[in-house]
């Protein structure tokens, strides 16, 4: 019996390490897992109340409860519908539709690091670019990123002339396996979510989740609870020493650097034929909700000399806010449809402009 | 556990050897695989070393050990401390220079690397100095430099110790089983519950300024138990895996922070580490046979080398050259008898003393721990904030005297009764789950 046991445990163990190592085979059950597929007992855990308490199994904590509340009404003047958007951001933008933009004709949009953004600008257009951004990626993706690969000409762009893959067998595949292929360096994030991420295993997690929170007023892993304890901030937003964080201390260097590059950003897509080019940065909630400690990034840029991209500025609307509270989502690393108004009144205003 | 049941599956002892080889290399190259040639080529080299040492004499013998030993410290050398070197001679020769280009490597240090070199450099030496055989099985030398377990953080073995136990074929024992489980719970309680909880608290007072003197000194004491945790924790995971497989590994720690004096304390930490510069550095270079003048010297060497082997940063070798003037200023108190009062007097100053040295190890750069050291003795500035509420830094506290009571009074690991040790296991599964705090803190010792 002993016997059986051991290699009953042996083989499952090594299953589970060849689908945590193989990436195919890990996305094979990550996908089956998914949340919106599957909502039985050995689905992944997944909250509607916000990406932050979704991470941190604080989903018994009413003060965090923060569902997705956009709400996208069609600007009242529509009028001439002359403009091409091209609008290249993150997660903050990607649920805005096309209608809640006035006098736009075409509207694309390209999620960072996800999707790339071709273009073929139609001159008897007003083609607009607006280069979206959340604070906490900024600095991580203009230092290390080259905009120009992703959002490039239609022509240019390498995925229109590419080839098409051939397809290649189950035995070829393997024989093509390379070394990396057999050492996946996120082997412990895919172990631990083979082995613990199911919703029949949510309890203890969210028991231990409310135990922190109503004992030591504490978030679990990397979130973190505000100073005044009513919103959820991710931790790499809050580090001294962190790419994501708005206090890590910026030296004047450093953002006359950035000015730099997002000058040659502008310089470059104004030479491609765009009409406008626009930089939005989305402040990170903590910016706003706890400032005392910030760099001061955002001010800093808009107040550089040398800074010649035109912003679309949010940071003083949201930073001189009566009830900043109200801008974010409290349990989640985004704005909420306020926060997403002021933006896009904003961005409408802009688009209206003849 | 895949490999424990493999292990216990194999009849055979030269099939155990290979499984365990190919676990290593397996869990060595889930780091950067490109570098398992790396380690390969010096366990070849070593291997082939050891039999000429063995088979040469005089001038020869010396030789080979020479060359085996330029090898391992080339290796060392150039993985952990080139860039070190070059962002210290670049700004020295700029005057002289102003037009010259210092390449920065762009190199990635090979996990554990400072730990196998130095426990490949101890089987060569014992076998020219004819305390060791060479192992004339490849296989089984390559698993001596690479048993998982130990490769990344120590111990740092000995030959005499392992290579034998290599050899023998283990009978499976339930003992043997039940002692290293409970020993890795143990140890990952001291990692997860007790120093990854102490960290936020370190983390927090070094990331921040205007801290009170009193939060500054409670962020520096609680670093001396996160690191004694963490590496301990580590041990104690490496020795219980190994136990599982009836290997026993060497002890690292003895209850350091019981030692009434400087050179006691190096007597029960890192005790792989102090044994090995004993017995390959001091030692050789004359110990205490020249007089007290020479022996001061050689403790000296060996701190600074001790600081040096940490890491490719001042900060190390400041930590280790002001161990190495306590220890060679201070008296030694080990083995004296003392009264109990005159035993914790001495045990908490001489704890205050390694905690102030050990702010050079845990600063970044000098200059911040000079700050930070300055901040401890700043009195009547700044706010008291941890970064941890009430409730919990009470709780630290009683996690560290429940680590001091467990580790000074109820040393053993084997629960003899199985409901006992059922139940053990229970409770320490559910405190280190519900306690714990899971981040992304690896091992603070797996960057040496």
């Amino acid at each position: 019996m002993k016997k059986i046991l051991s290699w009953i445990c042996i083989v499952l163990g090594l299953v589970v390490l060849v689908f945590g190592t193989l990436e195919h085979l890990f996305k094979t059950i990550h996908d089956a897992k998914n949340y919106e597929r599957n909502k039985s007992w050995w689905g992944e855990h997944h909250s509607e109340n916000g990406d932050l308490v979704n991470m941190a199994y604080l989903d018994d904590i009413k003060t965090f409860r923060s569902p997705k509340d956009y709400d996208f009404k069609i600007p009242a003047d529509t009028g001439n519908k002359n403009v091409d958007l091209y609008l290249w951001g993150d997660s903050y933008f990607e649920d805005i539709p096309a209608k809640a933009l006035a006098h736009v004709h075409k509207y694309s949009f390209g999620r960072t690091y996800y999707e790339e953004l071709h273009y073929k600008l139609d001159k008897t257009r007003r083609n607009v670019l607006i280069i979206g951004c959340s604070e906490r990626f900024f600095r991580p993706y203009f230092s290390y990123q080259s905009i120009y690969k992703t959002v490039s000409k239609l022509a240019d762009s390498p995925s229109v002339n590419a080839k098409p893959q051939p397809t290649v067998g189950a035995g070829k595949a393997a024989v093509a396996l390379g070394i990396n292929d057999l050492f996946n360096k996120n082997i412990n994030q895919n172990l631990e979510y083979l082995l613990f991420n199911y919703n029949l295993l949510n309890r203890p997690r969210l028991l231990k989740a409310d135990m922190n929170y109503m004992i030591f007023r504490r978030g679990s892993g990397s979130v973190v609870i505000s100073e005044d304890g009513r919103n959820l901030f991710i931790k790499e937003t809050l580090l001294p020493k962190h790419g994501y964080s708005c206090y890590e201390i910026l030296a004047d260097s450093d953002i006359d650097w950035y000015v730099k590059e997002l000058d040659s950003v502008y310089e470059h897509y104004k030479a491609e034929g765009f009409d406008e080019v626009y930089l939005s940065v989305i402040p990170n909630a903590a910016t706003i909700l706890q400032p005392a400690r910030y760099n001061r990034l955002l001010p800093r840029l808009t107040a550089h000399p040398d800074m010649h991209m035109p912003l679309i500025d949010i940071y003083p609307i949201f930073k001189n806010d009566s009830s900043p509270r109200r801008l974010y989502r409290s349990g989640d690393t985004h704005w909420n449809n306020n926060g997403m108004q002021i933006w896009l009144n904003m961005v409408n205003e802009i688009l209206t402009r003849e | 556990m895949v490999v424990t049941l493999l292990y216990y599956r194999m009849p055979r002892q030269n099939q155990r050897v290979w499984l365990l080889l190919i676990a290593s290399c397996y869990f060595y190259m889930s780091f950067v695989p490109e570098y398992l040639l790396i380690l390969a080529g010096t366990i070849i080299i070593d291997y082939i070393a050891g039999i000429l040492i063995s088979n040469s004499e005089g001038s020869k013998r010396k030789a080979w050990l020479t060359i085996s030993i330029i090898v391992n410290v080339g290796i060392l050398v150039f993985f952990k401390y080139t860039n070190f070197f070059l962002d210290t001679v670049a700004p020295a020769i700029k005057p002289l220079f102003p037009h010259a280009h210092l390449p920065y490597l762009d190199i990635v240090l090979p996990i554990g690397l400072s730990f196998h070199t130095f426990q490949a450099m101890s089987y060569n030496i014992e076998v020219y100095r004819g305390k060791q055989p060479p192992e004339r099985n490849f296989i089984v030398y390559a698993l001596y430099v690479m048993f998982y377990p130990q490769l990344v953080a120590g111990p740092i073995e000995r030959p005499q110790n392992i290579l034998p136990q290599l050899h023998d074929r283990k009978d499976y024992k339930w003992d043997n089983v039940k002692e290293g489980l409970a020993r890795m719970l143990w140890g990952f309680f001291k990692k997860v519950v007790i120093a990854d909880r102490l960290s936020l608290v370190v983390d927090y007072t070094y990331g921040h300024t205007g801290l009170s003197s009193w939060a500054m000194w409670v962020g520096a004491m609680f670093y001396s138990f996160q690191i004694y945790c963490d590496f301990s924790g580590y041990s104690d995971i490496a020795l219980g895996a190994a136990k599982v497989m009836g290997i026993k590994l060497m002890e690292n720690f003895k209850q350091p922070y019981i030692s009434r004096g400087i050179t006691e304390f190096w007597t029960r930490w890192h005790i792989s580490l102090s044994s090995w510069f004993r017995d390959y550095v001091y030692i050789p270079l004359g110990g205490s046979r020249k007089g007290e003048l020479r022996r001061k010297l050689n403790v000296f060497i060996v701190f600074m080398l001790s600081g040096i082997w940490h890491g490719a940063n001042f900060t190390f070798i400041i930590w280790g050259v002001l161990h190495g003037l306590l220890v060679t200023l201070l008296p030694n108190r080990e083995g004296r008898k003392a009264v109990w009062w005159s035993a914790v007097l001495f045990g908490v100053i001489n704890f205050m003393v390694v905690t102030l040295c050990w702010v050079f190890f845990r600063a970044r750069t000098v200059g911040v721990a000079v700050s930070y050291l300055k901040g401890m003795f700043t009195y009547g500035k700044g706010v008291t904030l941890l970064g941890l509420n009430d409730v919990e830094l009470w709780l630290c506290v009683l996690l560290i005297a429940i680590l001091m009571v467990r580790e000074y009074r109820y040393r053993k690991h084997l629960i003899r009764s199985n409901a006992g040790f059922a139940a053990y296991c229970a409770v320490m599964v559910t405190v280190c789950y519900f306690l714990g705090v899971f981040g992304e803190n690896q091992f603070i010792y797996f960057q040496f």
